[in-house]
């Protein structure tokens, strides 16, 4: 018996000998034996085996097959589209189906799920929720029935994934990291004896494995008799309210996850234990930050009209609590601030501008469509005028129904010009971003800085993960000094911005016009984009030559502003009443303009209320 | 195939740390490959290419194009599959091994593999025409500057290292080959950071500087001067400690199969781990791989507690930081001391 199911699982990693991570087992086993759960999504990061456990599932469902989808996948081997064999030999256009029928009845895994372009993933998703691939592409239209398991792997370091995205997963579990020792050997050990003879591994596993194999297959004949008390859908729908979930997908979730827990317990009920684990699966990546939630009801109180009470809450709320020791920086006192911590960015480089070429752009940020090389070959359409992109594969599939008609002797394909067809490249085109940073006296006043380095550290980060080259100018004590000359390197950017002194006046139409030659010179940019993102509270009082500062300063930015790159404006004003001079200065330079509390995703919510209610 | 001439190995002057984790690499490949970071000119790419003289043969099947393992069943491609559901007996072949470069500016299809276009055009017909990942399996896969790669050759890259395999679904081709080599990539920190990901894929990070001993700068010099006036009797030079590095890294290779896992490096492996903070598995998988090796390679039969010490500082650098911004935390001495606390009792 031993015998058999080690040759029956050869080469897998046993399931029951992975380490711990209970909660990411138990989610793949619900997923398993129920059809009707729809996604399972795993978060960890590097090297925390998150494929390993994905993969190893098929050692306690022998039957169940595991279809990798590459990350290069294109639609057309995806969904499917003409089958070129059958168009050539009989001139007639038929349907061959792709990887959504091949994996119809099994499990398809996306490992690194967050870096599959966004078509092809949802393209997954809606066949997986509507059971059924129907395609219209090359003149071929075909519909099949398609059941499938999803499963994705993805580490968040590598940027997030979209919430609504987010939302079609029924399940989203993390990967703990063991940090207790004798099990952190036990993991070592066992990756080590699976490496060296996997089938001693199997062996020692074998008792187990046979044991859960024989409870799935019970689980599995038990599910559809399991029993779910009317009283707990009031239960789920409370308890989804109260976690600030939107949409009825979480709910739904939960009541299938349960079932499928009480099934694998051997129950043949649904109990309150089961709701709470599936509540803990199902419902935290679908959470809301409170604050957004309005709670039902519009507050009815409006908050004091006092300065002072505003003071507090608009412009300290998310100062770190260190205590100020009451002591005002001084003018000319140098610090050097910590940074603060660091949050989620929203997304502040929208292509809302009005000189941004909206026709052009589509999609995210980061990605734009243009059809001249060089980029990445996502898609092909009819080409419209001269043809000098040819798709070559793309041509020969439309160019295969007619083969038979204008068969000829010296060529194996005849092509006409209404075969071609051309690539659509998709490139990521390097956005340049110049971070002019007021670092005057200014900001150093109730340790702003701190503030606005955790501000900057965040957007540096979001940076990061679009693949952006980043550049960091400073101005203060009457110069402008380029701490970091754009560069793809951001962790030089962050011991850059870390060593960044704070003092001084604000000589803020010097920096900008530093700032603005730096980028429009050759050799940066390199034709991508280029943002100046000016994080200041625009209280220049630096002229240029003995003139009114600010002034001058609008004055500049009237100038830069006729310049192809787009603005940004960070005020960092905290007091009250608000200075518009940073917003006087985003007009004068036709950029958008937010308050530095906006930028944060999480608070963006809350400080409009503020807006609105103070 | 053309010979042209290749450095040897063992006249590269200096750079010890470099040319030790390449070695490791050799003696045991699941160590998973070797970041170098350094400056220009300092003999990276050298050294990779000249590792190539100093690789074991191995046995793939005979006559399949992807060079598939002759003893691995699992992890066959599409055609060998194929054959041998049909019944035929796989042969085996001895190849050398080689290294295979990654060109920065290789397009995706040409990496990946796509579909034969000449065969379609003659023929009509559909096949997979093999690429980079193809030629570098079994082989080490040598990427230079390694950070400028573009970003969708990296997910490919990284998707091809994680299953040892190469799924192509493209255009109408449908194809799988293994793609199992070892990376090698070197590149200048100062260009731009690699993602954090592909970088916990590298086993071993090195850093390399151009050498500072002004007598080891002339024979650097001369060396590469008399190389190039004439390599025939520059390589005839070098041919005994050629031969002798050639058994020395065989002998290691049959001591590192032989050799136990200690519970002892194990337990060391671990608990430097956790004690920096490392997330993940492969750093502890790598320093107990890394160790082995690093005792076969000195000829010893088993590995102990102060090996491990000895590659933690090529293991671990890389692998410091849980996000892209937290600092890099690796403080060789704060380590050394701990370690010297820790286990010198």
């Amino acid at each position: 018996m031993v015998a058999a199911t080690v040759q029956l699982l050869r080469g897998t990693y046993p399931f029951t000998a992975v380490v711990g991570q209970d909660q990411v087992k138990k989610a793949l086993l619900c997923a398993a034996i129920s059809k009707e759960i729809r996604g399972v999504l795993i978060t960890g990061s590097a090297g925390t085996a998150k494929s390993t456990v994905v993969r190893s599932l098929r050692s306690v469902m022998p039957g169940l097959r595991i279809h990798n989808l590459p990350l290069n996948v294109s639609e057309d081997r995806l969904v499917g589209g003409i089958d070129v064999d059958h168009a050539i030999k009989h001139g007639v256009k038929r349907y061959q189906a792709g990887i959504l029928k091949e994996v119809d009845g099994g499990l398809l895994y996306l490992d690194e799920i967050n870096l599959f372009e966004d078509h092809i993933v949802q393209r997954v998703l809606d066949v997986m929720e509507g059971g059924e691939n129907r395609v219209e592409r090359e003149g071929v239209s075909g519909t099949h029935e398609c059941d499938f398991g999803l499963v994705g792997t993805m580490d968040p370091a590598e940027g997030a994934m979209s919430s609504h995205l987010l939302d079609r997963f029924d399940i989203c579990v993390s990967m703990d990291s063991i940090t207790d020792r004798d099990r952190r050997i036990e993991v070592l050990r066992r990756r080590l004896l699976h490496e060296s003879s996997p089938d001693d591994l199997l062996t020692s596993h074998s008792d187990e494995t046979l044991g859960l194999m024989e409870e799935l297959e019970d689980a599995k004949d038990r599910l559809p008799c399991v029993i779910f008390p009317e009283a707990f859908y009031e239960t789920v729908s409370l308890l989804t309210m109260e976690m600030g979930v939107q949409g009825h997908r979480g709910d739904m979730a939960v009541v299938r996850t349960a079932k499928a827990l009480a099934a694998l317990d051997g129950r043949d009920q649904v109990c309150l234990d089961d709701l709470q684990e599936a509540a803990s699966m199902c419902l935290q990546h679908r959470r809301r930050d409170r604050e957004e939630d309005p709670g039902g009801t519009p507050r009815t109180e409006e908050p004091s009209p006092d300065p002072s009470d505003e003071e507090d809450e608009g412009g300290d709320v998310w100062e770190p609590p260190q205590k100020d020791l009451g002591e005002r920086p001084e003018r000319e006192r140098e610090d050097v601030f910590s940074i603060g911590d660091p949050f989620v960015v929203i997304d502040y480089l929208k292509p809302a501008d009005r000189r941004m070429d909206m026709g052009k752009r589509r999609g995210k940020r980061g990605s734009s469509v243009r059809s001249e090389l060089p980029g990445r070959c996502t898609s092909f359409r009819i080409p419209r005028g001269e043809v000098s992109d040819i798709a070559l594969v793309p041509t020969l599939r439309a160019a295969a129904p007619y083969q038979v008609q204008r068969r000829r002797q010296d060529v194996a394909i005849v092509l006409e010009a209404s075969d071609f067809r051309e690539k659509v490249r998709m490139s990521k085109n390097s956005t340049t971003i110049m971070f002019l940073v007021d670092a005057s006296g200014s900001m150093g006043a109730r340790r702003r800085m701190v503030t606005v380095k955790g501000a900057i550290l965040s957007l540096l980060k979001d940076a990061y993960q679009k693949r952006d080259s980043v550049g960091l100018m400073a101005f203060r004590k009457g110069s402008a000094e380029l701490l970091l000359p754009p560069t793809k390197s951001v962790d030089l950017a962050y011991n850059r911005l870390r060593e960044m002194p704070t003092g001084g006046r604000t000589p803020l139409a010097l920096g900008l016009s530093k700032a603005a030659q730096l980028l429009s010179s050759d050799r940066i940019g390199d034709g991508g984009d280029m943002v100046m993102v000016i994080v200041s509270d625009g209280k220049a009082n630096v002229p240029l030559d003995g003139g009114d500062a600010f002034a001058d300063a609008m004055e500049v930015a009237a100038k830069v502003s006729a310049l192809p790159i787009r603005f940004v404006v960070v005020d960092t004003g905290s007091g009250y009443p608000r200075i518009d001079r940073a917003q006087r200065l985003a007009r004068a330079l036709g950029g958008a303009y937010f308050r530095l509390e906006e930028l944060n995703a999480d608070r963006l919510a809350h400080s409009i209320r503020m807006t609105v209610h103070g | 195939m053309s010979k042209r001439p290749v450095y040897p190995f063992t006249a590269i002057v200096g750079q010890e740390d470099m040319k030790e984790v390449l070695l490791l690499n050799v003696v045991n490949p699941s160590i998973g490959g070797v970041l170098i970071r350094g400056e220009k000119g300092t003999a990276k790419s050298t050294a990779v290419r000249a590792l190539a003289e100093l690789l074991p043969a191995r046995d793939v099947v005979r006559g399949c194009k992807f060079q598939c393992a002759w003893n691995d069943n699992d992890r066959l491609c599409s055609e060998c599959r194929e054959a041998l559901s049909e019944g035929v007996v796989l042969e085996k072949e001895t190849v050398a091994m080689r290294v295979v470069e990654l060109p920065l500016c290789a397009t995706e299809d040409r990496v990946a593999g796509t579909l034969d276009i000449s065969h379609a055009i003659s023929t009509g017909g559909k096949r997979f025409e093999p690429g980079i990942l193809a030629e570098a399996n079994g082989n080490i896969l040598y990427v230079d500057e390694v950070n400028l790669l573009d970003d969708h050759l990296v997910d490919l890259l990284l998707d091809a290292a994680a299953m040892g395999m190469n799924f192509v679904e493209r255009e109408g081709v449908s194809f799988s080959h293994p793609a199992n080599f070892i990376l090698i990539g070197t590149m200048n920190p100062e260009e731009g950071d690699l993602r954090p990901q592909l970088l916990d894929r590298f086993g071993l990070v090195v850093d390399v500087h151009g050498e500072r001993d002004p007598v080891n700068r002339v024979d650097v010099v001369k060396r590469r001067i008399s190389f190039e006036t004439s390599p025939e009797e520059f390589l005839d030079q070098f041919r005994d400690d050629q031969e002798a590095m050639r058994s020395r890294l065989g002998e290691a290779r049959s001591k590192m199969r032989s050799m136990e896992v200690s519970s002892e490096i194990l337990e060391a492996a671990v608990e430097i781990s956790l004690h920096l903070g490392v997330d993940g598995h492969r750093a502890d998988l790598t320093l107990v791989k890394a160790a082995m090796a690093w005792a076969a390679l000195d000829g010893r039969d088993g590995a102990d507690t102060d090996d491990v010490l000895k590659v933690a500082r090529m293991a671990l650098p890389h692998r410091m930081r849980r996000q892209p911004f937290e600092e890099s935390k690796l403080d060789i001495r704060g380590l050394d001391e701990w370690l010297q606390q820790r286990f010198s009792s």
